[in-house]
C-alpha cells in the first residue's frame, strides 16, 4: 500500500485566508455575548510603591458601572503556583496585593456596560500609593543597599546560576601557543512582540461552567492554570481560542487578566470582555530581551575556538510572569556557540528583578541573544588576526563528518548543512554587495557593506525548564465521519502561522483523503485532546508525531475495510485522492465515504474482527529530549535542530548615522519542507522582526523605571518601507527522529538580523575603524555616535 | 527643562485609555456660526478639522473638550485658489487635496514636495494644512514650510480678523499666537514658482515624525548665485526655526562646496537644539541639522 | 438664516455603509470604528492600536482610505462608507483579496483588511514601482508577514512584474 504523489511540498493554498481576507474571521474583539459587559483596569502610575487603597466612590455618578475590585474582593483566588525549585519564589495575584513593582500592574478592574463608560470609571478612580525607591538596572538591583523589590528576599536576584567548567576555564589559562582571548559585553535591548492584535478576554459562567475566550498560543496550559487559581475544577472550565492576530510568544505567557476576568464572569453573573488596548499591551504584556552576554573566548592562533566562558545577565522587570521570564536566558546559554565546534562552555545565568514590566516570551527566546554575542565574537577574534571574517566562520563550523554533533551545551545537532548554508549564503552576499556598491558609488554620503552569520536552533524544545511543570508531549485525535470528512483535532493551536493548512495537508497525506475534506479542529479544550500549544517552533513536530500515529491506526483498519468492500487483499490496496484502489485493477475502487459508512453505519459490511466506528487518538513525545540540565548546564532540550546562514546588505549614510537593509539573504535547513510558502512566510516575517529588533525597537524606560514607550508613536514597529526584498535559498536536511524529516520554522528568522546587520554595518564603515558594535537596536545617534564628527 | 517632544502622546499609564471622553459636538455650516459657537464655549471648546492631531488626544483623553466644533463642512474655509501671487488654503481644505493640486504645484513646490512626509495617506485623506499648522507639533513639516515661505495666518474671532506672518506665529511646541476663540481660517503661502525648493529630514520610520529636518527655497540669479534663499529647521527645537544667519551666508554666493561646508557648520553651531527624546538628543539632533541643510543647500543649488 | 447648530452629545447620523443607507443615533464621541463594528456588527475592520498609527482600522471614506480609529461616527454622517465586507464579492475572492492569497500576503490576517482596503483607495499609477508600494504600504504595520508576500500581491494584483530596486 503507497501513498501517491505526496502533498508534501507542494504549493497548496492556505486554508484559513479566505475567512481572513474578507472580514469572515472572528478575533478575540469579535467575541460578543448576550448581555456582555466591558473592564478596564486601573494600573500603577508608579514603578514601585504600596497600595494604600481604592476608592471609587467618584464612579457612583456613571450609570453603566456594575462594580470596582481589587485584589481584596478576589481572597476566593489563589495565585499562580510557583513550580521552580531553583529561582526565587514570586507570588503572582491577579490584581497587585499590597505592592506594584511596575508602572503598568492592574491594581483595580472596572466593568461597565462598555469600553467607553469602563474608562470613564477608571478616569474617576482615587488611588492611594505610597511610592518606594524603583531599581532600574541590574547594577542598581544588585547593589548591597538597594531597595528590595521583595522584602523577604536577601536581594533582587531572582536567579542566580553561576558556571564553572574546569575543561572550559582551563583553556584560558593555557594560551602559550599563540592562542589569545577576545571578549566583550553585547547587549540586546528591551524590546517585544507586539503583535498587531493586542490580547483580550471573554469569559462567560453558566451553569456551574466557566467558558473563557482568550487570546493564547496555549489553551489546555490556560485552562490548567484557571483550574489552580479558581475554585472550579478543570472539567468545568472551557477555553476557546478565538482567532488570534499574531502571537510570537508573548501570547504564550498565562496573564492576570485571564483569571481576572473569568472571575469578574463569576461574580457579577454576567459575560464580562476585556480587550487591552495598546498602550495597555506595551505595559502589561511581557517584554523580552533586555540581556548582556558579558562572554570571552579562547581562540587559537588558527582561529578556532576553544572555549567561551561569562554570564548572561538579564534585567528580568518585575518577575511577575509565568512561564519564567528568566527561562530564554538559559536557552540562550545552550545555544552560545551557535553552530560552531567550541569544545567547552562556562557560562551562567544572573537575572535580577527591577521595576519594570515583567519579561517573558517573545520569538527567538534566548537563541537571537546568544547568535548577537557568539558572532560578534566571531568577528571580533577575525578582526584580531587579520583573518577574513567568513574564513573565521569556516574553520569553525560542524561539518557533514562531525554529525551527529554534540555542542558545548550538550544539545545533540542531529542533521543539518550548516557548511553548505554558510557557502552558499557567502556567495550570494558577495554578489550582491558588489552591485550595490556598483549601483551607489556615485553617491559620496552612502557607504555599503554586509555582514554574514549563522546559527542553529533547538525547535520543539522541552517545557520543564521555562515552566518547572509541563514537558513536552502533545495529542491528536482523529474521527472519520460517515461522508468521509475527517476531523482532526490536535492539542496545538494556531495564532496566524498556518497550521491549519499545514495540518490539513498532513491529514490528508496520512489518510488518503482530500485536502477538501480535512477539517482542523483546534483552541478548544472541549473539543481537543490535551497539548501544550504552539511556541518553541513545536507545532509541525509534536502534532505531526501525533497526528501520524493516529492517522496510520485508521488508515490500517480502512485498508482492511475497503479489501473486504472490494474483495481484494489488504496488501494490494493503495489510497490516494479520498479513495481506495486495487493495485493493478483500474476501476476497483471504494471511496473513503464508502468505507467510513461501512464503520459508522452500515457495520455489517465489515470485515471480520473489525470493530465499528473510525476514530484514533494519539500522543506524541519527541524522542531525546532531556528536561534538565547536568551542573555545567549540558542538556539538550530540543528534540531537533535547524541551521540557517544569513546577509544583511546594508547602507549607512555617513553624514547621519541612518542604517537601511537593502536586501537581505538567507539560506535556510528546517528539514522537509511541509508548505513552502508557510515556510517562506515564517522566515520573512522573522527576518523583519528581527530587523526591528536590530534598528528600530526599543522599550525605553526613565531613570525612575517610567516606561516611555508606550505608545506606537514611540515603540517602531518596522514598516514595508524599512524591511528590504529578501532572498530565501532552502536547504533540507530532514531530521531523522522526526516525522516527515520535518524541524519546527516559527522562530528561526528572528535569530540572524541583529549580528548580521551590526556585521555589514562595520563592513560598510571600514575605512573609518569605528568601535566595535555591541548593542541592539543600532539608531543613528548611537551610531553617529562611533564615527568622527565633520 | 527641554521641550520633550513626547507630550505629544504620553498620558499617565494609570488610566490607558484609547476612547474619547465625552463632548458635545457641532457641525456649523458657516463661518459666522463657527466662530459664534466658538465665541460660547472659548476655552471648553476646540476646533475640529480633519482630526489626525486631535482625536489621537482625545482618545488618551490628553485633551477633554467639552465641546467640538468641526469645521469641515463650513463652505468658506473649504477654498483653495492662488490670487494675486498668493496661494490661499482654506482650513477645511485636506493635505491630500493640496498634494494632488497640480496649481498649489505650481505656485509652492515646496509645499507640495513636503506633504508625503506628512504622516501616511490614510492621514493626509483626513487632515488639513491649516490643523497640522496650528496644531504646531515641533517634528512636524508644514510649520517649518510655512515659516520658510513667509506663510500669513490668517485668524479670525467672532469680533476681529487678524493676519499672523508664520514668523510671529509659533511660540513652542504645540504653543501658537492662537487665542482660545479663534480659528485659524486661512494660510496664504506666497507664490515661489521661480525658486527651488527641497525637504529633507530623518525619520525612524517612512511617516514618523522627523527626528530632524530642513525645509528650504533657494533662487539663483542669472550668473547663478544665490538671489534669495529661506531655510526653516523642524525637530530641532520646540517651533520651527529660520536660519537667517546662514540665510544671509548664502545669499549673493555660488554654492561651492566650501560654502556647503560653513553652511553645516553654522547651522550645527546656532540652531537652537533643545529638543529630545528617546529617540535622539540635542546634540544629535544639531549635528544632523548642519548635514541636512547642507543637503537641501547642495539640492537646492545643483 | 438657519439657528446655530447646538453642541450636542448625541447626534443621528445616515450614511451609506457597504452601499445601504444607515441611520442611527450616537454619542457624539464614539468612534467610526466602534460604530462599525460594535453597533453595526461589521467586525472586519479591526483595531490594533486605537491612536491612528498602524492602520488595521483604515476604510475607505467616499473612497478614500482613512484610521477610523482616529474618525468620530458623526464624521461620516452624509459620507459612503465602505469596509472590507463591501469589497468582498458575493462568492469567492475579488482580485486584490486573491492576490493576497495567491502571494502569501497574510498570515494571521488580523491587519489585512486594513491593507486590503489602503489599497483599494489608492490609485495605482501613483505607485510606479516597488519603492513606492512600500511607501504607501507603509501607513499599514504588519507583523506576521514581513511585508513580501504583500508586496508581491500588490504586484500581481496591479500586473507588475520586475522587481525594482531600492535606495540606499
Amino acid at each position: 500500500m503507497t501513498a501517491r504523489p505526496s502533498f508534501i511540498g507542494a504549493h497548496t493554498p492556505r486554508v484559513e485566508d479566505d475567512r481572513l481576507l474578507t472580514g469572515g474571521a472572528r478575533f478575540g474583539a469579535d467575541v460578543s455575548l448576550p448581555g456582555m459587559l466591558e473592564a478596564a483596569f486601573y494600573r500603577s502610575p508608579l514603578p514601585h510603591a504600596l497600595i494604600g487603597g481604592v476608592d471609587p466612590s467618584r464612579t457612583a455618578e456613571l450609570k453603566g458601572v456594575a462594580g470596582v475590585f481589587t485584589a481584596e474582593d478576589m481572597s476566593d483566588v489563589s495565585p499562580f503556583p510557583d513550580f521552580d525549585e531553583h529561582a526565587r519564589p514570586v507570588e503572582i495575584f491577579p490584581l497587585a496585593r499590597g505592592r506594584v513593582r511596575y508602572a503598568g500592574a492592574p491594581i483595580a478592574a472596572v466593568v461597565a456596560a462598555d469600553r467607553y463608560e469602563a474608562e470613564d470609571a477608571v478616569d474617576l478612580l482615587s488611588v492611594d500609593l505610597d511610592p518606594l525607591p524603583p531599581v532600574v538596572s541590574v547594577e542598581q538591583a544588585l547593589a548591597p543597599d538597594a531597595p528590595r523589590l521583595y522584602p523577604d528576599w536577601p536581594d533582587n536576584a531572582v536567579i542566580e546560576w553561576p558556571v564553572s567548567n574546569p575543561d572550559a576555564i582551563a583553556e584560558f589559562d593555557r594560551l602559550e601557543d599563540g592562542a589569545f582571548t577576545v571578549g566583550g559585553r553585547y547587549e540586546i535591548r528591551r524590546h517585544t512582540g507586539a503583535p498587531i492584535e493586542t490580547r483580550g478576554v471573554a469569559a462567560e459562567f453558566r451553569e456551574g461552567r466557566l467558558t473563557v475566550w482568550t487570546t493564547t498560543q496555549f489553551p489546555h496550559i490556560a485552562r490548567t492554570m484557571l483550574s489552580y487559581c479558581l475554585p472550579l475544577d478543570e472539567s468545568d472550565i472551557r477555553v476557546v481560542v478565538p482567532d488570534v492576530g499574531g502571537g510570537f510568544g508573548v501570547k504564550a505567557e498565562f496573564y492576570v487578566e485571564e483569571v481576572t476576568i473569568p472571575w469578574l464572569a463569576m461574580k457579577l453573573g454576567r459575560p464580562v470582555r476585556w480587550i487591552e488596548d495598546r498602550r495597555e499591551h506595551l505595559i502589561a504584556t511581557c517584554h523580552a530581551r533586555d540581556l548582556v552576554l558579558d562572554l570571552e573566548a579562547a581562540v587559537g592562533p588558527d582561529g578556532r575556538f576553544r572555549a567561551v566562558r561569562g554570564m548572561a545577565i538579564q534585567d528580568l522587570g518585575a518577575a511577575e510572569m509565568y512561564p519564567y521570564g528568566f527561562s530564554p536566558t538559559f536557552t540562550a546559554v545552550g545555544h552560545i556557540t551557535g553552530p560552531y565546534r567550541i569544545p567547552h562552555q562556562s557560562v551562567g545565568v544572573l537575572a535580577a528583578a527591577t521595576n519594570k514590566t515583567p519579561n517573558g516570551a517573545y520569538r527567538g527566546f534566548g537563541i537571537p541573544e546568544a547568535a548577537f554575542g557568539i558572532e560578534r565574537l566571531m568577528d571580533k577574534a577575525a578582526d584580531r588576526l587579520g583573518l577574513d571574517r567568513n574564513e573565521i566562520r569556516r574553520r569553525n563550523l560542524i561539518g557533514q563528518e562531525d554529525i551527529p554533533y554534540t555542542t558545548s551545551a550538550g544539545a545533540v545537532v542531529d542533521s543539518g548543512s550548516h557548511r553548505e548554508t554558510f557557502e552558499e549564503t557567502v556567495r550570494v552576499a558577495a554578489e550582491r554587495r558588489e552591485h550595490w556598491r556598483d549601483r551607489l558609488a556615485g553617491d559620496p554620503r552612502i557607504r555599503v557593506g554586509s555582514g554574514v552569520v549563522n546559527y542553529i536552533e533547538g525547535v520543539t524544545p522541552t517545557y520543564f525548564m521555562t515552566t518547572g511543570h509541563w514537558t513536552s508531549f502533545d495529542s491528536c485525535s482523529i474521527r472519520v465521519n460517515p461522508d468521509g470528512t475527517a476531523v482532526v483535532s490536535v492539542g496545538v493551536s494556531t495564532s496566524g502561522q498556518g497550521l491549519e493548512s499545514m495540518l490539513t495537508t498532513l491529514t490528508a497525506e496520512a489518510l488518503g483523503v482530500r485536502r477538501d475534506q480535512v477539517r482542523i479542529v483546534m483552541g478548544d479544550t472541549d473539543r481537543t485532546p490535551y497539548g501544550l500549544g504552539s511556541w518553541g517552533s513545536r507545532s509541525t513536530n509534536v502534532a505531526s508525531g501525533a497526528l501520524r500515529e493516529a492517522a496510520d491506526a485508521l488508515l490500517g483498519k480502512a485498508v482492511r475495510i475497503a479489501a473486504h468492500l472490494l474483495e481484494a487483499s489488504p496488501e494490494d490496496i493503495e489510497v490516494y485522492d479520498g479513495s481506495f484502489e486495487v493495485r493493478g485493477s483500474p476501476g476497483a475502487a471504494v471511496t473513503w465515504r464508502q468505507v467510513a459508512t461501512a464503520a459508522n453505519i452500515r457495520t455489517m459490511d465489515l470485515p471480520e474482527g473489525v470493530k465499528p466506528g473510525m476514530e484514533a487518538s494519539a500522543s506524541y513525545d519527541p524522542p531525546g529530549i532531556e528536561h534538565t540540565p547536568d551542573e555545567y548546564g549540558r542538556v539538550n532540550a530540543a528534540a531537533t535542530y535547524t541551521n540557517a546562514s544569513h546577509a544583511a546588505v546594508v547602507s549607512v549614510d555617513v553624514g547621519t548615522g541612518q542604517v537601511r537593509v537593502l536586501e537581505y539573504i538567507v539560506a535556510h535547513d528546517c528539514g522537509t519542507v511541509i508548505n513552502p510558502q508557510i515556510v517562506r512566510g515564517q522566515v520573512v516575517g522573522g527576518i523583519a522582526q528581527g530587523i526591528g529588533g536590530a534598528l528600530l525597537e526599543q522599550l525605553h524606560y526613565d531613570e525612575f523605571g517610567n516606561p516611555l514607550s508606550t505608545s506606537f508613536l514611540d515603540y517602531h514597529l518596522p514598516t514595508a518601507a524599512e524591511i528590504p526584498p529578501m532572498a530565501v535559498l532552502h536547504f533540507e536536511s530532514p531530521a531523522p527522529e522526526m516525522p516527515w524529516g520535518a524541524k519546527g520554522a516559527g522562530e528561526a528568522g528572528i535569530i540572524g538580523p541583529a549580528p548580521a546587520i551590526a556585521a555589514g554595518v562595520e563592513d560598510a564603515l571600514s575605512e573609518y575603524g569605528i568601535a566595535e558594535i555591541t548593542l541592539t537596536p543600532i539608531t543613528a545617534p548611537y551610531l553617529l555616535g562611533l564615527l568622527p564628527s565633520g | 527643562m527641554t521641550p520633550n517632544m513626547h507630550n505629544r502622546l504620553r498620558p499617565p499609564h494609570e488610566a490607558p485609555t484609547v476612547k474619547p471622553p465625552r463632548f458635545r459636538y457641532a457641525r456649523p455650516e458657516t463661518l459666522d456660526e463657527a466662530l459664534h459657537l466658538l465665541a460660547e464655549h472659548g476655552d471648553e471648546a476646540r476646533v475640529l478639522a480633519g482630526g489626525q492631531s486631535l482625536i489621537p488626544l482625545l482618545n488618551f483623553r490628553l485633551a477633554r473638550p467639552e465641546v467640538l466644533i468641526d469645521i469641515t463642512m463650513v463652505e468658506e474655509l473649504r477654498l483653495m485658489a492662488v490670487e494675486n501671487g498668493t496661494l490661499r488654503i482654506g482650513a477645511a481644505v485636506t493635505q491630500r487635496t493640496v498634494e494632488r493640486s497640480e496649481e498649489a504645484a505650481r505656485a509652492c513646490p515646496l509645499l507640495t514636495k513636503a506633504l508625503p512626509f506628512v504622516g501616511h495617506l490614510q492621514n493626509r485623506t483626513r487632515g488639513t494644512v491649516a490643523g497640522s499648522i496650528a496644531h504646531a507639533d515641533p517634528a512636524a513639516e508644514l510649520p517649518a514650510v510655512a515659516a520658510a515661505l513667509d506663510a500669513v495666518m490668517v485668524v479670525r474671532s467672532s469680533s476681529v480678523e487678524r493676519t499672523v506672518p508664520a514668523g510671529e506665529f509659533f511660540f513652542g511646541p504645540f504653543t501658537t499666537a492662537l487665542e482660545p476663540d479663534e480659528i485659524l481660517v486661512e494660510v496664504r503661502f506666497p507664490s515661489s514658482g521661480g525658486a527651488r525648493s527641497s525637504v529633507v529630514e530623518i525619520s525612524p520610520r517612512s511617516g514618523d515624525f522627523a527626528i530632524a529636518g530642513a525645509a528650504g527655497l533657494l533662487l539663483a540669479s542669472p550668473g547663478g548665485r544665490t538671489a534669495e534663499c529661506a531655510l526653516a529647521l523642524f525637530g530641532v527645537g520646540g517651533a520651527p526655526q529660520r536660519l537667517t544667519e546662514v540665510e544671509d551666508h548664502l545669499k549673493g554666493r555660488r554654492v561651492t562646496s566650501g560654502l556647503l561646508d560653513e553652511a553645516e557648520e553654522m547651522t550645527a553651531r546656532t540652531a537652537l537644539a533643545d529638543s529630545e527624546d528617546i529617540h535622539a538628543d540635542a546634540a544629535y539632533r544639531a549635528r544632523v541639522a548642519g548635514v541636512l541643510v547642507r543637503r537641501a543647500v547642495e539640492e537646492m543649488a545643483a | 438664516m438657519r439657528p446655530v447648530p447646538r453642541p450636542a452629545d448625541r447626534i443621528t447620523v445616515s450614511m451609506s455603509v457597504n452601499g445601504g443607507p444607515v441611520e442611527r443615533t450616537v454619542d457624539s464621541r464614539r468612534l467610526l470604528a466602534d460604530f462599525l463594528r460594535e453597533d453595526l456588527g461589521l467586525t472586519g475592520t479591526h483595531l490594533g492600536c486605537e491612536h491612528g498609527v498602524c492602520g488595521a482600522c483604515t476604510l475607505l471614506v467616499d473612497g478614500r482610505p482613512v484610521r477610523s480609529c482616529i474618525m468620530l461616527a458623526v464624521q461620516a454622517d452624509g459620507c459612503e462608507v465602505t469596509t472590507v465586507e463591501g469589497i468582498t464579492p458575493r462568492e469567492g475572492l475579488n482580485p486584490i483579496q486573491q492576490a493576497f492569497k495567491d502571494h502569501h500576503g497574510l498570515q494571521c490576517g488580523f491587519c489585512t483588511p486594513g491593507f486590503l482596503m489602503t489599497l483599494t483607495g489608492a490609485e495605482p499609477s501613483e505607485y510606479p514601482d516597488d519603492e513606492s508600494i512600500r511607501e504607501l504600504l507603509a501607513g499599514n504595520l504588519c507583523r506576521c508577514t514581513g511585508y513580501e508576500g504583500i508586496v508581491e500581491a500588490v504586484r500581481a494584483a496591479w500586473g507588475r512584474d520586475e522587481r525594482e530596486g531600492r535606495r540606499p
